[in-house]
């Protein structure tokens, strides 16, 4: 039997997408499985005679779906009409888990298409003792091939080549359910009937199949297993964790920082010099490059941490954590569910907000979605860094942590602890009952592959400068323009108001241009605008450019940095190859108090704890909720949050 | 004059983009992170 389209099938975390990348290598095109918005991996696999096209479908546990994304499976399955219904299925299985992954393999089994078996991680159930007798296997369910592999170093790939070369027929046999039919098994009732009779063949089945050795090995992941998920100890490690990776951002991250800024500092200078003068060498100068700049120099602290995350990722410490926060988040009224929404909108409140498709019950999946953005996300890190680094001295506290490092960890802290009482609040106010459960398998620990993290870490440093930097550029340009130009001849007034000294000394001279870039500035349309609304931000303790930024930085948080390089770039009092932090350091007042003094550091910091500075967030709370009302009640008690949290901050620390 | 041709050009297209990255963002069909380098790991916690 040949076979033209065969689909990849499997429980999350089971290697699918490896064994498919080791099938298709880079034969790949992702697009949308048709009618959903829904990712659809597929590929070519070239056989001695033909071609066949690989789909990867997503990972799902059984065939009845609880989420879009196992729709599409059932959708693509039973089907025979969707453009994606496969020949024949290859079921990817986790060789150390038979007895949870079986379940899947039953379903399919009784479709009556051809199946293949794939036993993958098979190093680790070997090492954890565990024997797979195929004899043994193939006397229930003959006809289907079985392949042992480990898609981390490419073992078996060869097999699982040459049997979809051969062809396959497993329909001709014993059904473990018979005339089982999947349309017809949408009851919950007949669900779970059905699903109990297949965990009960598949316990009878499993002894006859695995022979299990005993084993040290499982005994030492029990025990981590024990520490890291325990209810005091779990905690702590976490919380240690998170610490050493602030630390870290903080020690190891300054050096390269203070280098990039320095070198972009001069490039600036070195622009100006060398270029004719003129209106685009300013925009150069003052515009562009301090705007790459605003870019860059974040890129040492973005890789430090993708380079923990992945580690972390990698040996599947992250299972852990949600495991252990399921537990913290319960008593403030979020279920189970509700765990992974919010740890993935730690790191962006987008896939975050994605995944509260999986909560059922609509009350609580709202309330997710309306404090998820709350989570401090990667956006945040270039403005809590810059913020910290300006007005945070560095400094150890009881000996070995950095100043710096421990008011990070805080700001993370801040925002989890007001989701979490913003949604004790949300769940008073409106009153549901029922709750959801979570799901959740811990994988083995594993030693990180470092091929993997690099690949991962490359990639999102490639995404953080080309997507985001794209945004932060645009802004930087535009803001340039905005403060270089004024309406009518407003800022040549301005300019004719100041007294040039005649012959004064090179202290009057230099005076005198401060003051026409003064001048220059606050009769630009970027000036007026920031002095329009400098009214409502001072008594948190803001001018009216961190104003302009605030305003800028509403289409994505990062933007601030780069506006920030802007707009003091353009103001420049002649000593242009300082950095971005010199020269926020040297701004001062009318009265010549520090503008980032330590109050303001903190209120600018806070407010961006909870201030929702994101439409990408707030498009994607839209299109979820089908509605404009949320994301606007989102946007105005986020914001009112944060102007009366930055208030109080910075009232208490002037 | 060469260089004001310069600057108009390039602030039209930075707001074009700016334009079109907003719109986007409101009215695609595809869901994803703009901007933001995290995606991928909140991708896989899901």
């Amino acid at each position: 039997m040949k076979f033209q389209k065969i689909a990849l099938i499997g429980n999350p975390n089971t290697g699918k997408t490896s064994i498919f990348n080791r099938l298709t290598g880079l034969n790949q095109h992702v697009g949308n499985f048709p009618g959903v918005t829904v990712d659809k991996k597929s590929g070519k696999l070239r056989l001695s005679e033909n071609t066949v096209e690989i789909i990867d479908l997503p990972g799902t546990y059984s065939i009845y779906p609880r989420s879009k994304d196992e729709q599409v499976v059932l959708d693509v399955l039973k089907n025979k009409n969707h453009p994606d219904h496969p020949d024949a299925l290859i079921v990817v299985v986790d060789a150390s888990n038979l007895e949870r992954n079986l379940l899947l393999f039953t379903q399919v089994y009784d479709l009556q298409m051809p199946v293949m078996l794939v036993l993958n991680m098979s190093d680790i159930a070997f090492k954890s003792g565990k024997k797979f007798n195929q004899d043994a296997f193939h006397e229930r369910f003959p006809g289907v091939p079985v392949v042992e592999t480990n898609a981390r170093i490419g073992i078996g790939i060869s097999r699982i080549t040459e049997n979809i070369d051969k062809g396959f027929d497993s329909t001709n046999f014993e059904a473990v359910i018979a005339d089982y039919n999947i349309s017809s098994e949408q009851n919950s009732d007949n669900q779970t009937d059905e699903t109990n009779k297949r965990y009960q063949f598949i316990k009878d089945l499993i002894p006859k199949i695995i022979h299990q050795e005993e084993n040290k090995k499982q005994f030492k992941v029990s025990k981590l297993d024990k520490l890291f998920i325990h209810p005091v100890f779990g905690y702590l490690i976490f919380a240690g964790i998170l610490m050493l990776l602030f630390q870290l951002i903080f020690s190891l991250a300054s050096y390269p920082m203070d280098m990039i800024d320095s070198v972009f500092g001069t490039l600036s200078e070195y622009i100006q010099a060398k270029l004719p003068a003129g209106l685009f060498t300013d925009l150069l100068s003052q515009g562009i490059v301090p705007g790459l700049g605003g870019v860059i120099i974040f890129i040492p602290q973005i890789a430090l941490l993708f380079l923990c995350l992945g580690i972390l990722e990698e040996t599947g410490y992250m299972s852990r954590v949600v495991f252990i926060m399921d537990r913290l988040m319960r008593p403030f009224g979020l279920n189970g569910k509700s765990v992974v929404p919010l740890l993935s909108s730690a790191a962006c409140a987008i896939p975050g907000i994605m995944a509260t498709r999986t909560i059922s019950n609509w009350k609580e999946r709202f309330i997710t979605i309306m404090v998820a953005p709350l989570m401090s996300c990667s956006a945040r890190i270039p403005v809590y860094t810059l913020l910290i680094a300006l007005v945070i001295p560095s400094q150890k506290v009881l000996g070995f942590l950095n100043l710096q490092g421990l008011v990070l960890f805080s700001l993370y802290a801040l925002g989890l602890i007001s989701a979490l009482l913003v949604s004790l609040v949300m769940k008073w106010l409106i009153k549901s009952n029922e709750t959801s459960i979570l799901m959740l398998e811990l994988p083995e620990f594993k030693a990180p592959r470092w091929g993997n993290v690099f690949i991962s870490l490359f990639e999102k440093v490639r995404v953080f400068i080309f997507d985001a930097g794209k945004v932060i550029l645009a802004v930087s340009i535009i803001l340039w323009a905005m403060a270089s130009f004024g309406p009518g001849d407003r800022i040549e007034k301005a300019i004719q108001k100041i007294e040039k000294p005649a012959k004064g000394t090179t202290v009057q001279i230099a005076q005198y241009d401060l003051e026409v870039k003064n001048a220059k500035l606050e009769n630009s349309y970027m000036g007026i605008l920031g002095k329009t609304i400098e009214p409502v931000i001072k008594p948190i303790g803001y001018d009216w450019k961190i104003g302009i930024s605030l305003l800028t930085s509403f289409a994505a948080r990062e933007v601030f940095v780069g506006s920030m390089a802007t707009i003091y770039s353009v103001q420049d009092n002649g000593e242009i190859n300082l950095g971005l932090m010199q020269k926020m350091r040297a701004e001062k007042w009318s009265d010549g108090k520090p503008v980032y003094s330590l109050a303001a550091g903190l209120s600018l910091m806070v407010f961006y704890v909870y201030a929702m500075q994101c439409m990408a967030t707030l498009a994607i709370v839209k299109r979820e909720t089908k509605s404009w009302k949320w994301p606007l009640i989102q946007i105005l008690y986020m914001g009112a949050l944060a102007y009366v949290a930055s208030f109080i901050v910075f009232k208490i620390f002037s | 004059m060469m260089q004001t041709i310069l600057v108009i050009l390039t602030v039209s297209l930075a707001s074009i983009y700016l334009a079109i990255k907003g719109y986007k963002a409101f009215f695609s069909k595809k869901n994803s992170c703009e901007g933001c380098a995290f995606s991928k790991t909140a991708e896989s916690l899901k």
